[in-house]
């Protein structure tokens, strides 16, 4: 993706019914979230029951490029609030999130809460709570920048 | 992967240039150490005329689409205009018992239709007019342009022991094939998924290979079959639109 990224400052028609459909039980979806830039969305939830995150809470941040529904939405673990990034092999301390269908696997068919269920997902399957390798210098060099404009590497189909 | 680098950035088609010489200009075939001029010449017996497409990994559906409404305006193919419009508003019900969430779907199909009811009654009136539709970066063509990949799966997706062979060898499911490498906005296209979307639609693809190998051959791969014949070069990575003399 090109560096220069903007996003929507409000929702599309497609956005909007998406929002409107959003329904997974435990997950609240926030619309107008007052301390995010306009356009954005939060998306609230528990750690999966049975995973090793059963008694955490989580943010999601959602914002969509000027591009979408032909490129992903960026999508982050909000730590604003004080709530953490998960520790995962796949989440960054910065909650950027390394998930194929949010980069090179990206289909425009995708919905908010498809994405949203990969995200949880994600939590569900993981066996120890780590890091991922070099995840120091990636979060003080990216720091909030959006994760849109990092090239991925998706090396790992097992967690 | 290829040396000859198609342009990233659009237009989604370009206007109509005179083959083989816009292609000798505007790519260093010349000092290439295959046989890519002599294949060029030889295929100058057969073509005059190339469009450019946008290289953006979906440069094979944006050919077709582009190939495919263009030939909808043509005198004498009012009934296949009528046959195709007919599918595209009944793929919605199939791509939904399929498992596709229809109101994403739904927006998709409504480019599309959009473009196929802004076909002139005939070419030659206004020609340059269906262009710039098919070429606007905020028309109905881009969103009909992915919905051919959906249309794609779908085909797929109906007609399992055609394609389960071949697919199940490369991939878990016919599902995980379709949605790594059919639905994905910058994959593209190849011959499972060409053999499918010339099938959907009823219609026939010529590809001429432009592959430097043999400078006494150019090798035509022929997809499907149907009134309305589409005419692509494909190098290396990337198809571009060939029109007859």
């Amino acid at each position: 993706m090109s560096n220069n990224l903007e996003f929507c400052s409000s929702f599309t028609r497609r956005q909007l019914k998406e929002i409107a459909k959003f329904s997974v039980p435990n997950f609240t979806l926030d619309q107008n979230p007052t301390d995010c830039p306009p356009g954005s969305l939060r998306v609230s939830f528990s750690g999966p029951s049975d995973s090793l995150y059963s008694t955490e809470n989580f943010l999601l941040r959602i914002r969509f490029p000027t591009t979408h529904p032909f490129t992903s939405p960026e999508i982050i673990f909000d730590t604003s609030t004080g709530l953490p990034s998960p520790f995962h092999p796949h989440i960054y301390s910065n909650g950027h999130i390394c998930l194929s269908i949010l980069g090179d696997e990206w289909s425009p068919a995708l919905t908010i809460q498809s994405v949203v269920l990969s995200v949880a997902s994600l939590l569900s399957t993981c066996a120890e709570k780590v890091r991922p390798e070099g995840d120091t210098i990636y979060s003080e060099r990216v720091g909030d920048r959006s994760p849109l404009l990092t090239s991925w590497l998706f090396d790992d189909d097992t967690v | 992967m290829s040396e000859f680098l198609p342009d990233p950035t659009g237009p989604f088609v370009s206007d109509l240039f005179s083959f083989p010489a816009h292609l000798l200009e505007s790519q260093n075939y010349a000092t290439s150490s295959g046989h890519y001029v002599a294949q060029l010449n030889l295929l100058s017996q057969t073509y005059s005329g190339t469009r450019t497409v946008m290289g953006d990994g979906s440069c094979f559906y944006r050919s077709f689409l582009y190939g495919l409404i263009m030939q909808l305006a043509d005198e004498g193919n009012e009934d296949e205009r009528v046959r195709i419009e007919e599918y595209i508003k009944g793929s919605l019900a199939t791509l939904t018992s399929q498992g596709y969430e229809e109101m994403i779907m739904e927006g998709f199909q409504e480019e599309l239709l959009d473009l196929l009811s802004q076909i002139p009654p005939s070419r030659t009136s206004d020609e340059i007019n269906l262009h710039n539709i098919l070429i606007h970066p905020n028309g109905p063509s881009q969103m009909s342009t992915w919905y051919c990949r959906p249309l794609c799966s779908s085909y797929i997706k109906s007609n399992p022991e055609t394609f389960k062979p071949v697919l199940l060898i490369d991939y878990p499911s016919i599902d995980s094939y379709c949605k790594s490498q059919i639905e994905p906005s910058s994959v593209e296209s190849e011959e499972i998924s060409i053999q499918a979307i010339v099938s959907a639609f009823g219609v026939k693809v010529n590809v001429e290979y432009l592959d430097g190998h043999d400078g006494e051959k150019v090798m035509r791969h022929v997809f499907g079959e149907g009134r309305i014949e589409i005419d692509m070069l494909y190098r290396p990575g990337h198809y571009d639109l060939l029109y007859r003399k």
